[in-house]
């Protein structure tokens, strides 16, 4: 309704202006100098209304937005042009049944068409304040989205993130030992190198603590999900990540020293604590876990060649993959609480467009945003696009929520739909992670996990039968319940022989099956693979 | 032209002023103006004069609604939310150390990450229904001696 009666008030304003614009001009004596006068300030509206009118359609028939007000803008550019018309006919001179123009009052216009143009100043700023005291609502609702999928409380005894969260104090207080181009922790070697045996020692406690915390059934952080706070959150996800790598480090070492137990123990000790990050429903959290269990799956497939009694790798589980449909179902649904709060600070002004358009302007590719900077642009952005571009946002975080349970495959073939929802609002596609992407990395994740869970099956069958399987069916039913789905084709996961090399992988986002060649990371080709060495 | 000039044009004009012949104005002038004036005075307002008075009451009202109006809206700019916003450099620190945490990440993907998760922090607090298990003191407990343990 407030929509109508601004459209009214603008049209009212337009043919006052009209009507003084011509009251005015008529009292001008050098008729070229009244004409082109007249021309100039009856240009202005429509040029405005035209504008709009040319804009909402370029985004109604181009751009696929949805909600444009397109039709909004055309009845109100036509509708002035035909009062506009009216109001240039009565008032010419001679008119039959007005006295024309210069007998109009222009005083009592020109009063008219101000309180007319304040009027519809004020329409405006109650509409935008209206807009902004309704996000208050939607920040609301995000934080009760948010506590609905934070993880359940634990009880400190059974909680292993108090031992996680003392582990990561004592790598925080060691920080500079974790980074740089040559830190130890890096060590493929460690026994070779003096620094990394130091860090090791030094790291002992820190070990224990670990392995205590993945002995502990659950693990819960202690966060405040009303309020997460990112100051709290990236530095416990970075110390989580450097945990894995000095694990790595540890387990290397054990290898070195004969001690496969040990080395699987550390492995296990990954898993647990890649599982206690993907547990937060975070994009972020999971996308770093993801690189958590790359990590432990590489240090896995050192160890099992290894292994020469089934007693070594009794303790090791990889049945349970930690990115699968409810993992990403929390995740997206945490994405989409922290995206209506993002709405909800832009709509009630507390985050500025301005700081917004500028930082997606820092990578140089978002360009269109810079009109954003425009305060008055910001209030009509408000007002006419945001609350179509919430309701985008929403659709399009429902859609990614009810695909979580579609295989990526078939997911990966609606990408372009989900592209065009995506367009659907100006502030959605700038916030919206490239929540494709992340389901990318989480199908990749997926994938070398259940390669794990394969090669582990095989050498539960090498410890059997004395040497690996000429197929994966020769697993079934003994060592694994089914030959788990690529989650690229949904296809069973396929073996290759190489030499002395057993492949088992997965094709790959690129959907093409490479006989096992290795992945490549920046051109996203070849396959997804855990490789078997056999031990000589 | 000087002052005594002046001076003599004056008398002459006094002089014929005074020459000049006039009728005396009639005993009733001045009861026919007092009766005139107090017609006027106790009399209903001319017609022009009535919607004189209705269009600067009309104005009155209209000016008393937009100011009222104006009043409503100003008053509701008022912000009371004190609780600080995220500085621009900090969401690029937070989006450079996402970066450095997923290296799958692109520059502007860690941007809208790292935005979206400072809009977290301005989540309406609300209270966690969610009770822990009955034996929450008890496991409290246990764990406290477990940590002084280590």
């Amino acid at each position: 309704m407030s929509y109508a009666l601004f459209w009214a008030e603008a049209l009212i304003t337009a043919l006052l202006w009209a009507a003084t614009a011509i009251a005015r001009c008529a009292h001008i004596r050098r008729r070229w100098l009244a004409r082109l006068a007249l021309f100039l300030l009856l240009f202005g509206p429509f040029a405005l209304f035209g504008a709009a009118a040319v804009g909402t359609g370029a985004l109604k028939f181009s751009a696929d937005f949805p909600h444009t007000w397109f039709e909004y803008s055309l009845s109100l550019l036509l509708a002035y042009l035909l009062g506009m018309a009216i109001l240039l006919w009565r008032g010419r001179d001679g008119s039959a049944r007005a006295t024309g123009a210069f007998d109009w009052p222009r005083g009592r216009l020109t009063v008219g068409l101000l309180t007319a143009a304040a009027v519809l100043t004020m329409t405006l700023w109650n509409m935008d304040l209206e807009v902004r005291s309704q996000a208050a609502g939607l920040r609301t609702e995000a934080g009760a989205m948010m506590l609905s999928i934070s993880p359940a409380h634990v009880n400190d005894s059974r909680n292993g993130a108090i031992f996680y969260e003392k582990a990561f104090a004592k790598i925080a207080a060691d920080n500079a030992a974790f980074h740089g181009d040559k830190s130890p922790s890096d060590s493929k070697m460690p026994d070779q190198e003096p620094a990394a045996l130091e860090l090791l020692k030094r790291h002992e406690l820190t070990l224990k603590l670990l392995r205590k915390g993945a002995a502990m059934p659950e693990a819960r952080f202690d966060h405040d999900y009303a309020n997460p706070s990112i100051r709290m959150l990236l530095p416990e996800v970075g110390q989580a990540r450097t945990a894995v790598r000095l694990l790595q480090l540890d387990a290397r070492h054990e290898m070195a020293h004969g001690q496969v137990e040990a080395a699987v123990a550390d492995v296990n000790t990954m898993f647990a604590l890649q599982r206690a990050v993907s547990d937060e429903p975070l994009l972020i959290s999971l996308m770093v876990s993801a690189g958590m269990n790359g990590v432990a799956i590489e240090t896995l497939g050192e160890i099992l060649p290894e292994v020469t009694k089934a007693g070594q790798i009794t303790g090791l589980d990889l049945s349970d993959s930690p990115f699968g449909a409810h993992a990403m179902m929390r995740t997206f649904q945490g994405e989409e609480a922290f995206g209506l709060s993002l709405f909800s600070d832009l709509m009630s002004g507390r985050e500025n467009m301005k700081e917004l358009a500028g930082m997606m302007n820092e990578d140089g590719s978002k360009v269109q945003f810079v009109a954003l900077g425009n305060t008055g642009v910001q209030v009509l952005v408000r007002v006419f696009l945001m609350p179509d571009d919430v309701a985008a946002y929403r659709e399009l975080m429902a859609d990614h929520q009810q695909s979580v349970s579609v295989p990526y495959f078939q997911m990966a073939a609606r990408a372009e739909d989900f592209a065009r929802i995506r367009h659907a609002g100006v502030i959605t596609s700038a916030i919206v992670p490239a929540i494709h992407h992340a389901r990318e990395i989480a199908a990749r994740a997926q994938a070398m996990h259940a390669d794990a869970e394969v090669a582990l099956a095989m050498t539960h069958y090498r410890l059997v039968h004395g040497s690996f399987p000429a197929t994966l069916d020769a697993l079934v039913p003994d060592f694994l319940d089914e030959i788990p789905a690529d989650p690229f084709d949904g296809k069973p996961l396929r073996l290759a022989h190489k030499g002395d090399d057993w492949i088992i992988y997965s094709i790959g986002p690129d959907a093409k099956d490479d006989d096992g060649a290795a992945y490549d990371q920046k051109a996203k080709t070849g396959d997804l693979s855990f490789v078997l060495k056999v031990r000589k | 032209m000087n002052d005594r000039d002046n001076e003599a044009d004056l008398a002459a004009l006094e002089q014929r002023l005074k020459s000049r012949g006039g009728a005396e104005p009639s005993a009733e002038l001045q009861s026919r103006i007092m009766r005139a004036v107090s017609a006027e005075l106790t009399s209903s307002l001319p017609a022009h004069r009535r919607i004189g008075f209705i269009s600067f009451a009309a104005a009155m009202a209209a000016s008393l609604l937009l100011a009222v109006n104006l009043a409503v809206t100003l008053s509701s700019t008022l912000l009371f939310d004190a609780r600080p916003t995220a500085a621009r450099h900090q969401t690029l620190e937070d989006a450079s150390a996402m970066q450095q945490l997923s290296p799958d990440l692109s520059r502007s993907e860690a941007i809208r990450f790292s935005l979206l998760l400072h809009a977290g922090e301005h989540l309406t607090p609300l209270p966690d229904l969610r009770s822990a298990s009955p034996n929450q003191s008890t496991s409290d407990a246990t764990s406290k001696n477990e940590r002084n343990l280590q």
